[in-house]
């Protein structure tokens, strides 16, 4: 799992803001702003982290049940590639 | 920064055009490019396609092969209407920009459809600011432009062609009741983005709070990029607007910004008599051609 190059990550003003500058723009002519959690989830992606780390990172961080925060994170990754900012 | 608008003159007569777009879209910027659409080639087209404007602002200037020959002195329009044709088939999002003068006023119909027939909004405007820069300094001069009573007219004639009589009506009964016009006693700040939010830069790399201010500003090449945008921050805090506006009930509706003030009389805290009667005759003619339909409706 990847995040698309044609989709730029900035952080705006403490917003986390996803910009589609390749030719998924021609689909997705806007911009995409992120939650925290979201925008450290596309950082992670980025780097070359996979799922599993990205899960096991966050459950270091936050005090949440593993069956939860796997759902939000699998919930969070699927939209993310129903709208091709990311790729399986 | 988030959003550019790459502008001109003509962006497309650079050489580097292609190079220097690209690298800014990469960058993450959102791009909006105003052209002629004279120039567009296939490289470009190509350039458009890998990496999509969020928009591309298209200037036509008539409706006509003949109109756009009077004012532009060029051969252009088929070249023009080809090209937006193109982008628009490519899936580019795309915007017609119309300056209406004397000389292409018989085509606001024409131009429209134009856009309708192409699914593409146009944006009309009859206001031309006086060109102090080319002008001499002098001020208020604009020999070609309409006079208010005419560019009035015709901004009405352009909104008739994308808005109902209804819109048209709420469009000028918005705001308060008419009251005390030009009697207000305290200077307005500046209240849009210029200055604020948003800054210019023009082909010589002197940086100002919009591109209609015919001021100096503060070159970016003599000083670094933080201390030119400060000056032009402190430059538009220190601008007051006409204090005689500041209680019109028109003012939220009227194209009069501080800009304009200073092209139309040198002096952004003197109401621009053409804006002020331009804006006035509008409501008038829209008053007077669809005021009673609207209000007999209200009374059914």
């Amino acid at each position: 799992m990847k995040t698309n190059k044609g989709v730029i990550y900035r952080n705006i003003a403490g917003e986390h803001v996803l910009i589609p500058v390749g030719s998924i723009a021609m689909d997705k002519n806007g911009m995409f702003v992120m939650t925290e959690l979201g925008g450290c989830i596309w950082q992670m992606l980025e780097q070359g982290t996979t799922k599993e780390e990205i899960i096991t990172a966050l459950l270091e961080e936050y005090e949440v049940e593993e069956s939860r925060l796997r759902a939000d994170v699998e919930d969070f990754l699927q939209r993310m590639i129903d709208a091709k900012l990311i790729e399986e | 920064m988030l959003f550019l608008l790459l502008t001109g003159g003509e962006p497309f007569l650079r050489a580097d055009f292609a190079r220097i777009y690209t690298e800014l879209r990469k960058m993450g910027l959102m791009i909006s490019i105003n052209t002629n659409g004279s120039l567009l080639t296939d490289e470009l087209m190509e350039v458009f396609r890998q990496y999509p404007p969020t928009r591309v602002n298209v200037s036509l200037y008539g409706g006509s092969a003949q109109t756009y020959r009077d004012l532009c002195r060029n051969a252009a329009y088929e070249t023009v209407t080809a090209n937006i044709r193109r982008m628009k088939e490519a899936g580019l999002s795309l915007k017609i920009n119309c300056s209406v003068t004397p000389y292409n006023v018989q085509d606001i119909e024409k131009i429209f459809d134009f856009g309708k027939e192409n699914e593409i909004p146009v944006q009309a405007t009859t206001y031309m600011y006086p060109p102090v820069r080319i002008n001499g300094e002098k001020y208020g001069t604009a020999p070609d432009r309409f006079s208010w009573e005419d560019a009035a007219k015709y901004l009405v004639l352009c909104r008739e062609q994308y808005l109902t009589p209804e819109q048209l009506m709420y469009g000028i009964t918005q705001t308060e009741e008419d009251t005390l016009d030009c009697t207000g006693e305290t200077g307005m700040p500046m209240n849009c983005r210029a200055g604020r939010t948003a800054f210019w830069v023009t082909w010589d790399g002197r940086m100002l709070p919009c591109g209609m201010f015919p001021n100096e500003g503060y070159s970016v090449r003599s000083m670094k990029f933080e201390e030119a945008w400060q000056k032009v921050r402190d430059y538009t805090a220190s601008i007051m607007m006409p204090a005689e506006c500041s209680g019109c009930s028109k003012r939220e509706k009227c194209a009069a910004c501080a800009a304009a003030c200073i092209a139309e009389s040198g002096d952004s805290t003197i109401k621009p008599e053409y804006i002020c009667n331009m804006t006035q005759r509008q409501e008038d003619l829209i008053k007077q051609k669809y005021g009673r339909g609207i209000r007999s409706d209200e009374n059914k």
